[in-house]
């Protein structure tokens, strides 16, 4: 049984847990409500496309412009930021980051998402199955919970790691990558130079570790403090003082799903280029 | 470290899970959206670029069918014109010939009906003369009663001759039949 939430902040234990909740256990699997949401917005996606796609016409029209328009328009970004042959690697991975984020972070917005759930009844409530705060919510954005954007993070980086290693033509290619002295200089100041490097390939090595880390929990603070605000302001003034936060968690939303895109294109360009590009 | 990932929730079932489910979504997107959609796009490029290949070669063909249409026009002009001026030239030269063939014909008839008409009066004016002779020697006869010899007769005739007008062409007479039998 579930109940309509009213979402009045209690002002003790956090309003939303960090952790996505638990809906059932499929054997030892446990269900959690993003991964419910993962499969809506995976059933959303296939019709979407399946809808636009299924005839495509060479002269498009509704559904199928728009569906072009978005393919187009990460697939220009990708390539406008990376060489042809690392974006067509790459186009596939970063397009699905931006889209699934993007959905992920606006169906999240959709009233219902994180407030219809299990929870205390509310006593005195004038509306039915009433509780103070759904503690079990039905659906949670997968933004929202760290494991499916640690799963992209790290997704990301070992088919990052896979690109750079087929880029430079194995592991040795990729270590000159990191390590190697860079520009081109000869004769003993390669000797201190090589230290130098070196120094600065160690940092490299561990950047390319934090930054999948980063991603990962950029992505999931945002939209997990951004719903927390939100169920926070839904109980102030009635609902009244959330609006102007719906506002900006739709740009907030796009704005993630960019930054998560963007970046990865961008760590992707650092790992798969060569020394010439950088100057 | 392993509390702060219990605090967030994160374990392997779920990590793993959450990986299975974008792996999906990755797969799905790839297959039913990015696929189709690039080649259409790519296909697209392709038609538009052959397409405005075409209407250059379309633009250049017509421009020189034009060029040739203009080409053939002039030629055809010009020998349309050489033709007319021949065709004016011709008819000169067959109506300056006509008209002076026209001309000599004319003045040949005219030439012929005058020298007929010559003959025909000098004829008739000798006609004249023998009669009047005759009629003057008839009458001298006649009056005087007798018998006029040749040689009256011929001075008879001399005179009446002479006295009557001048004739262009014969001034005697011809014999009368009478006297040339």
């Amino acid at each position: 049984m579930f109940f309509l939430a009213t979402a009045e902040s209690s002002g003790q234990a956090p309003l939303v847990h960090p952790a996505a909740p638990t809906l059932f256990h499929l054997g030892p699997l446990p269900i959690t409500a993003s991964m419910v949401h993962s499969w809506v917005i995976l059933l959303l996606l296939f019709l979407v496309i399946r809808l636009g796609t299924a005839r495509l016409q060479m002269v498009p029209s509704g559904l199928q412009n728009a569906i072009e328009a978005a393919v187009e328009g990460l697939e220009r970004l990708t390539r406008g930021l990376l060489e042809p042959k690392v974006a067509d690697w790459c186009f596939p991975l970063v397009a699905t980051y931006f889209i699934f984020i993007a959905v992920s972070n606006l169906t999240g917005l959709v009233p219902g998402v994180g407030t219809i759930g299990f929870g205390e009844a509310k006593p005195g409530s004038p509306l039915p199955y009433s509780v103070e705060h759904p503690h079990i919510s039905l659906l949670r954005p997968p933004t929202s919970d760290a494991n499916m954007t640690s799963a992209m993070a790290v997704i990301y980086f070992f088919v990052s790691l896979y690109w750079a290693l087929k880029y430079h033509h194995g592991p040795w290619g990729l270590l000159v990558h990191i390590f190697g002295v860079k520009g081109g200089m000869k004769g003993w100041i390669l000797i201190p130079l090589a230290v130098l490097f070196f120094a600065v390939g160690l940092m490299e090595a561990l950047s390319i570790v934090i930054r999948s880390i980063a991603l990962a929990m950029r992505l999931y603070g945002n939209v997990y403090g951004g719903e927390s605000v939100l169920v926070l302001m839904t109980g102030m003034l009635g609902g009244i003082a959330a609006v102007p936060f719906y506002f900006f968690e739709f740009a907030v939303a796009l704005i993630q799903a960019l930054i998560f895109t963007l970046l990865a294109i961008v760590f992707t360009g650092t790992l798969c280029s060569h020394e010439e590009s950088h100057k | 470290m392993g509390d702060a990932l219990v605090q967030l929730g994160i374990d392997w079932p779920r990590f793993i899970a959450q990986t299975i489910n974008f792996a999906i979504v990755l797969w799905v997107l790839n297959r039913y959206a990015y696929r189709p959609v690039l080649r259409l796009l790519e296909e697209r490029r392709t038609r538009i670029a052959e397409s405005l290949q075409n209407a250059e070669r379309i633009q250049k063909e017509l421009a020189a069918a034009e060029e040739a249409r203009r080409e053939i026009l002039q030629k055809a002009n010009a020998q349309a014109s050489q033709l007319v001026a021949e065709a004016e030239q011709t008819a000169r030269q067959q109506r300056e010939r006509l008209l002076k063939e026209a001309a000599e014909e004319s003045e040949r008839v005219l030439a012929k009906a005058r020298a007929r008409a010559e003959q025909e009066q000098q004829e008739s004016r000798a006609v004249v003369r023998r009669e009047v002779g005759e009629l003057v020697l008839a009458l001298t006869a006649k009056v005087s009663g007798k018998v006029l010899s040749a040689e009256d007769q011929e001075r008879l005739r001399a005179e009446t001759v002479a006295q009557l007008p001048p004739s262009n062409r014969s001034d005697t007479l011809p014999p009368s039949d009478s006297q040339r039998n």
